[in-house]
């Protein structure tokens, strides 16, 4: 009996101790992996720190974009370890009342968001150091309480050690109060007040030349919680990545933020989000930093991968400071060391950008004040492209009106309202029908295609009937061949034209110069324009529709587009035109010291390199750049004068100063208000290269809704260019005094 | 005073004990500051002494001052909840330069006083029997939670269990007592838990979504202990004690600092030879010669085999964390000290000769 009790009674400790050995072998021979890897989560940290992001400079070297240093106010939303995320900021950091801590830890449970801050910043409102920081800061005490709240509860919520983890809470604070800080944060006797703040430098993207280059550079900005998360779920696991833009998923809102003059087709949108641009001159890729600056637009957009570097990598472990006994996270293990960004040079001439954009300026205001625009609320916008038109290297890029990129993310809201839309870059992603500047295209397909014969003419009668529709010219020009046609800028020879080419070879000649796609210039958010596709399909096509589509009607593109196709009627020699690809990275003057550096100089050369060659006919292009050099200096056999005379720099005796060739293009286009189509101001265009004989400069000059015909009103403007760019002296305006022409 | 017959003395028991403190040493040393660790080695030799002193001493003459010492530690538990708090706690009662814990003291007074009363009478099958042990028993119970310090409350009711056990009551009377007692635990819970030791519960039971420092403790210690595998981490090589994760590292869980630094190979031999101590004991219980021996064994060994169970099962996660010393290993002189003077008892048990007790007989229990 008593060895029985005994026996039950080491049997019980028995199978008690057996439960302890069976939870032991489970935990360090079952789960010993698995727990191995949480307790490695738990104790290691990687720590990522972005390094200077690369300049951008401009052909001369000057600035565009660099970074610069500023003070930062950081907080520490905990000093004590070991307490609870809201205990520690509320009661630690703030002190409060235990009836407010009562009513927090009620607001864990299942309230919203809002309420919980709500509540929370009430709190922290009554905070000596909001009251403080707020004075200092000069912002309003609930601005100053959110935002120490939003950093404050920012971060991982299950690691109480992340509380430790000091994030930043205002940016570029003022130098002399930074200082100020600082020196309340060194002074052992000083206010304990200042605990939870620390002081640290920062970097802030600088726009030197401002509104001028906005539309080039673009601009930076944190990226946002959702960009993260998907660019994190897109790159995991991949070395490069094909793409330098990024894609945000945003693009789609962007993008009607930004075109408001044209509105492009659901295919573009969806094209636009799964592009993928060339890869080269990336630095390998890595993840993204959660608050990580990413370009936002243009260059700091298109260039991102380059400019941003390669962050630094340091390896962070859990250890006890010797000193103190506190836990923190210490650097330990492997760090890999960052890479700055690479610089951007680009063939942009800021001097050429300056005067340019004065000289727009200077025309937009004149012309503003004509009564029908006066009238009209115009937009006062206005394009202006220089570029070379032998390898595509733009010199100035001018799209008004501008914001400057150093205020964006303050100015944001007031930019995307402002009516005038800032935030559009006209020259790359504004589409708008081009008019008569098409011509020179039309009339050299139809002489390569045999379509019409040299110096074949056709009559113009200021109207011409297809089946009752009445398409008209602007004047009764006669018998026109090419070349006058040209130059008086003839509709009707161009609808006979057309005609005789038809719509599918005119759809071909318009594509293989680039039209309906990307130019591929190197800025972000560029715009495809739309070419009708019916008129190689002949889907629901007419006569009619040809007609327009040989006057450039119908059909809509970039500024940017235009140049393309000006230079490469321009670069045109022994038969072989060159579509080139717009660019505005060249080459760094210094040799490449590393691998990204080489791959980014190699990139640039590349761009100098046509997109395609085609080969033409010699005398039909001979042909159409007569015709192009007779619409700005006119035909000197008869003394007639061009569409674009307003151009020429006629010297007395028949002489120039110099020539070039150019087209005038008046684009009339209608919007349908309450039901009626009302006819609006017409979209003015001239395009221009100069010198006519060895073509250096491509100008394009466009002014949406301005009227007043190519002639009148853009002609002038790219004579002030062309001027600049070669330096030319004023002369007396002999030639200018006639009645103003219309394109 | 008999003389003792060291041919009769349980050795296995003795060494078994000993490789218990020999195995916890080096985690300790590993653990504690040094100055803990030297303090603990006089301590240690304190405690060897005095079981030396119990293996000697005869317990048939110092059975008869059973009540006296439990009358003294009784008083000491009353002194103590005057005394001035630690870590919120009035458990600890300082004479100079030596502090104690008198509950400590006191579990060794209960076994004492409880083999004392139970081993005079033999009428532990009915209820009335079963009036005083219980008296005995809860009144300094009450006091321990007073303190508070539930840890060592919980160990107290096994030594009443397994003493009355051996001694011959019912089954169902203490399987009844069990069950009262489970069914006060709501208003135990309500009205007598501190509100730290509520949480310790929260975290124990759903440590992932807890965020208090006990969950954080408890997740990182099960994680650290489970990574070290079989083999451990090595010799001061642990989070546990580089991190100082646990404030109670060197005391209450130092298994935990055994069991990730020696793996599962150091702490599955030390939870066995617990094991073996507690069967050990058991048997000299069910071999002693007279009743007082034989409940002084059975409550000794349900409390050191109890215990080690309490303290492993905090420490893996088995059980919500509470205070309970792992016997012979944890860092703390009073536990150290009392325990030694149980094992002395148990191997003076071991070698008593059968005797003409005239309290004792064999055949009725």
């Amino acid at each position: 009996m008593l060895r029985l009790r005994a026996g039950i009674t080491s049997l019980l400790f028995s199978l008690l101790f057996a439960g302890g050995l069976l939870r032991l072998a489970d935990l360090q021979i079952n789960r010993s992996a698995e727990l191995a890897a949480f307790r490695e989560n738990r104790l290691t940290q990687v720590e990522q720190k972005a390094p200077r992001r690369g300049r951008i400079l401009d052909a001369a070297g000057t600035i565009l974009a660099e970074d610069r240093p500023t003070q930062d106010v950081w907080l520490i939303p905990a000093f004590a370890e070991r307490v609870n995320r809201r205990r520690a900021i509320v009661s630690n950091l703030f002190p409060v009342g235990t009836e407010q801590i009562l009513l927090l830890s009620r607001l864990r449970g299942e309230e919203s968001r809002f309420e919980k801050n709500l509540a929370l910043t009430g709190m922290i409102e009554a905070n000596p150091l909001v009251s403080e920081l707020s004075a200092r800061l000069k912002i309003d005490k609930p601005a100053v309480a959110e935002k120490i709240l939003t950093a404050a509860i920012s971060g991982n919520p299950a690691s109480n050690e992340d509380l430790l983890q000091p994030r930043p809470v205002f940016e570029d604070i003022d130098f002399a109060l930074a200082l100020e800080i600082r020196a309340a944060l060194a002074n052992p006797f000083g206010n304990s007040l200042w605990r939870p703040i620390s002081i640290r430098t920062g970097r802030r993207r600088h726009y030197p030349a401002g509104e001028l280059a906005g539309h080039l550079t673009g601009t930076t900005g944190k990226l946002t919680g959702e960009e993260y998360e998907e660019l994190r779920g897109h790159w995991d696991g991949e070395e490069a990545v094909p793409g330098r833009g990024f894609i945000r998923k945003q693009d789609r809102i962007f993008f009607s933020i930004f075109d408001r003059d044209g509105v492009p087709s659901d295919e573009e949108l969806i094209l636009r989000l799964k592009k993928i641009k060339r890869s080269g001159g990336l630095i390998k890729t890595q993840s993204y930093l959660a608050n990580e600056m990413v370009g936002r637009g243009g260059l700091e957009q298109y260039y991102n991968q380059s400019l941003r570097g390669r962050h630094k990598l340091q390896g962070l472990r859990l250890v006890r400071e010797p000193g103190s006994g506190r836990r923190r996270f210490l650097p330990s293990g492997g760090a890999e060391a960052a890479i700055n960004g690479l610089d951007i040079r680009l063939s942009l001439r800021l001097d050429v950008q300056r005067r340019a954009t004065s000289i727009l300026e200077r025309h937009i205001g004149e012309i503003a004040k004509r009564p029908e625009l006066a009238a009209s609320n115009w937009r006062r916008s206005g394009i202006a492209i220089m570029m070379n038109p032998q390898n595509g290297r733009v010199y100035a890029l001018v799209s008004l009106p501008s914001y400057d990129p150093n205020t964006f993310s303050r100015d944001f809201n007031l930019l995307r309202d402002e009516p005038d839309n800032p935030l559009l870059d006209r020259a790359i992603a504004g589409i708008y029908p081009p008019g008569s500047v098409m011509k020179p295209l039309v009339a050299l397909a139809a002489l390569s295609e045999e379509a019409i014969m040299p110096g074949q003419r056709f009559l113009c009668d200021k109207v011409l009937m297809l089946g009752g529709a009445r398409f008209t010219c602007l004047g009764r020009h006669g018998e026109q061949d090419v070349e006058s046609a040209l130059m008086h800028s003839c509709n009707i020879f161009f609808y006979h034209t057309g005609e005789a080419l038809g719509g599918r070879l005119l759809y071909e000649w318009y594509a293989r110069v680039g039209l309906g796609r990307r130019t591929g210039v190197d800025l972000a958010n560029e715009a495809r324009g739309i070419l009708p596709r019916n008129a190689y399909t002949r889907r629901g096509w007419a006569t009619g529709n040809t007609y327009h589509l040989a006057i450039g009607q119908g059909m809509a593109v970039t500024p940017m587009q235009v140049a393309v196709f000006y230079s490469a009627l321009a670069n045109a020699a022994g038969g072989i035109m060159r579509v080139v690809h717009p660019h505005l990275l060249i080459p760094p003057i210094t040799p490449a010291e590393s691998g990204a550096e080489e791959d980014l100089a190699n990139e640039a050369l590349d761009l100098d390199q046509p997109v395609s060659e085609m080969l033409v006919d010699g005398e039909a292009l001979a042909s159409v750049r007569q015709g192009m050099w007779q619409a700005v200096q006119g035909n000197l056999e008869t003394g007639e004068s061009g569409s674009g005379r307003q151009a020429s720099f006629p010297l007395p005796g028949g002489e120039f100063l110099l020539e070039l060739g150019g087209k005038t293009g008046t684009a009339e286009w209608s919007r349908n208000v309450g039901g009626s189509v009302v006819k609006q101001i017409s979209h003015v265009w001239f395009a221009a290269f100069a010198p006519f004989d060895r073509p250096e400069i491509v100008v394009i000059v466009m002014l949406p809704e301005a009227g007043g015909g190519g002639g009148g009103t853009c002609a002038p403007i790219v004579k002030d260019l062309i001027r600049m760019w070669f330096n030319l002296p004023e002369l007396p305006d002999a030639m200018n005094a006639g009645s103003e022409a219309l394109g | 005073m008999k003389r003792i017959d060291f041919w009769r003395l349980d050795w296995i028991f003795l060494a078994t004990a000993l490789t218990i403190i020999g195995l916890g040493l080096p985690f300790l040393r590993s653990s504690a500051s040094s100055g803990d660790f030297t303090r603990q080695i006089v301590w240690l030799a304190i405690g060897l002494t005095t079981m030396a002193f119990f293996v000697l001493a005869d317990y048939h003459y110092w059975i008869r001052f059973a009540y006296w010492i439990f009358g003294a530690a009784l008083l000491l538990l009353l002194v103590v909840l005057r005394a001035p708090a630690i870590n919120n706690a009035h458990s600890y009662l300082r004479l100079g330069p030596i502090g104690m814990q008198p509950a400590e003291f006191f579990k060794l007074a209960l076994i004492m006083a409880l083999a004392r009363h139970l081993g005079k009478r033999e009428n532990q099958h009915m209820l009335q029997g079963l009036i005083i042990p219980f008296l005995l028993t809860l009144f300094p119970l009450y006091l321990i939670m007073r303190q508070p310090d539930l840890g060592t409350a919980l160990t107290i009711p096994p030594i009443l269990f397994a003493t009355l056990w051996m001694s011959g009551a019912r089954f169902s009377h203490l399987g009844s007592a069990i069950l009262l007692g489970s069914a006060l635990a709501w208003p135990m819970w309500e009205y007598g838990m501190q509100p730290y030791q509520k949480n310790r519960i929260y975290a124990f039971l759903n440590p992932e979504r807890f965020e208090s420092a006990e969950a954080y403790q408890l997740l990182m210690s099960l994680s650290a202990i489970g990574a070290s595998g079989v083999f451990g981490q090595g010799l001061g090589n642990g989070v546990i004690t580089e991190l100082d994760l646990l404030p109670e590292k060197h005391n209450d869980f130092i298994f935990g600092v055994v069991a990730e630094e020696g793996g599962f190979a150091a702490a599955g031999a030390m939870l066995l030879l617990f094991l073996v101590l507690t069967l050990i004991g058991f048997h000299i219980s069910a071999n002693a010669p007279d009743r007082f021996g034989r409940l002084l064994a059975a409550g000794i060994s349900a409390i050191i085999g109890w215990q080690a169970i309490l303290n492993i099962y905090v420490v893996t996660g088995l059980f919500p964390t509470t205070g309970v010393t792992l016997p012979l290993v944890s860092y703390g002189g009073s536990s150290l000290v009392v325990t030694c003077a149980m094992i002395g008892i148990v191997l003076n048990v071991s070698q008593s000769g059968p005797t003409l007790d005239k309290m004792e007989n064999p055949d009725k229990i």
